[in-house]
């Protein structure tokens, strides 16, 4: 590859955020790895293709198509632990949290509540998740978000709305539940 | 506007991606609505609690993994290079215990009948592609890198050979990965996995396509010697797998790749 420095410069530094697409969408980390792994591959491959600047869009847009070609050919045999993650059992996000030294109740505390939105956002379908990821963990803009995902703005729009709108049901259900609990 | 008209909008403008117009008719009514008001602050406070679970952490030595993966798809392999990676020496080691010794007669027996045989070989290579799998079992290690990690394996396989197939681990099948080798079959540079199944070996070989290749399919090959062959292919490789394991559990193992490996949605064949 002729682009070698170019291909560092601008699409290895958005690993971070390829892993953390392919892994919400993925749901496990070894079918996270093996999507960026493959999208990585088909990046360098077609990188002469590339001629715009937004190495980041580009980048995800192939993750994420990578990871939809994976879930779409059938789940691998191995997804089978993914029933953990359904349950929102998903310990790798939350327990990397920095702590910012708080009580150990208001720790557990934000841990509860992070966990009861991290399996919150893993129930959501795939075409919502990806949205909601994109936007508020990435802060992509919505013109962003339209050209990784392929789709025109305003059913970005209009996903982002319904995730959050399922976001939001979900903890309320949550928050009544726990509160039936403690009486 | 009313609660009706701004209520399809309210995302877009707590987001700020409204065009100025209308951000601005927004703004009038959201401005003078408790309703909408507080709906707006509900998603912006929505949205920080999710931007505060913040990414999942990148898992351990990725980045190697992909610079890795990076610089093999960036050089192109030469025939000189893959020569080169085969250890040539039968080392002492192997010829310590019976298993070994036994492996090493019916391979020697193998060879010895390829060589006396060259005529016969059939059009899908399915005696290239035992040999290929005899040779690897005669080396002193049977695989170049040692790693029953699909990712470690992986980036390996793009610096030795340009091409990285996936790799799975499927010990939980019963087919741990042992690790893999470069190796040169059919007159192309092949990567080649070994798993092992109980005492018998399996080495998986996979090449890119060559065009007008035909499916290899199941060659049966060396049905007498006790070593079986089963090919198949997808978008981009083809795949053999060998061993001297019975037939039923070598399609096995196939049918556990072409589920994994193969996305284009060719099976391998059935017994």
């Amino acid at each position: 590859m002729r682009r070698r420095a170019e291909f560092e410069r601008l699409i290895l530094p958005h690993l971070p955020a390829a892993y953390n697409l392919a892994r919400w969408l993925t749901g496990n980390p070894q079918d996270a790895e093996d999507a960026v792994q493959d999208a990585y591959l088909r990046a360098c491959r077609g990188f002469d293709g590339f001629a715009g600047s937004d190495g980041a869009r580009w980048i995800l847009a192939i993750v994420r198509n990578t990871c939809f070609t994976m879930l779409r050919k059938g789940r691998m045999w191995r997804n089978v632990v993914r029933l953990e993650t359904a349950r929102g059992h998903a310990p790798d996000a939350i327990e990397a949290q920095p702590d910012s030294a708080p009580g150990p109740e208001d720790q557990l505390h934000a841990k509860r509540e992070g966990e009861r939105l991290h399996a919150a956002i893993a129930a959501l379908p795939d075409g919502l998740r990806e949205v909601l990821i994109l936007r508020e963990v990435e802060g992509f803009s919505y013109a962003q978000i339209a050209a990784i995902v392929d789709v025109p703005i305003g059913t970005v729009m209009s996903r982002l709305s319904r995730a959050r709108k399922r976001l939001q049901e979900a903890l309320v259900q949550d928050d009544e539940q726990g509160r039936r609990h403690e009486l | 506007m009313n609660c009706e008209d701004v209520q399809g909008l309210l995302g877009a403008y707590a987001d700020d991606e409204l065009s100025a117009s209308d951000r601005l008719a927004v703004r009038g009514h959201v401005d003078g609505c408790e309703t909408c008001a507080r709906d707006v602050a509900r998603i912006r406070a929505l949205g920080r609690r999710v931007q505060a679970l913040g990414r999942y952490p990148l898992p351990e030595g990725i980045e190697r993994r992909i610079a890795a993966l990076v610089d093999g798809a960036a050089q192109q392999p030469e025939a000189s290079r893959w020569r080169s990676v085969r250890p040539s020496r039968i080392p002492v080691a192997v010829l310590l215990g019976s298993h070994a010794v036994a492996v090493l007669i019916g391979a020697i027996a193998v060879i010895a009948w390829l060589w006396l045989m060259p005529g016969k070989s059939p059009a899908n290579g399915g005696r290239e592609i035992v040999s290929a799998h005899v040779r690897g079992l005669l080396q002193n290690q049977f695989s170049s890198v040692e790693s029953g990690n699909p990712h470690t394996v992986r980036p390996w396989f793009a610096g030795k050979t340009g091409f990285a197939p996936r790799v799975v681990d499927l010990a939980e099948a019963g087919f741990p990965l042992q690790g893999g080798r470069v190796d040169h079959v059919l007159g192309r540079p092949a990567a080649a996995l070994v798993y092992v199944r109980r005492n018998h070996r399996i080495t998986l070989f996979i090449a890119p396509h060559r065009a007008g290749e035909a499916d290899p399919g199941d060659t049966g090959a060396g049905g007498s010697d006790g070593y079986h062959v089963v090919g198949w292919r997808d978008a981009e490789f083809t795949y053999w797998a060998v061993s001297d394991l019975n037939r039923a559990e070598l399609h096995a193992f196939a049918a556990l790749l072409g589920a994994t490996v193969d996305r284009a949605g060719t099976r391998p064949p059935d017994p």
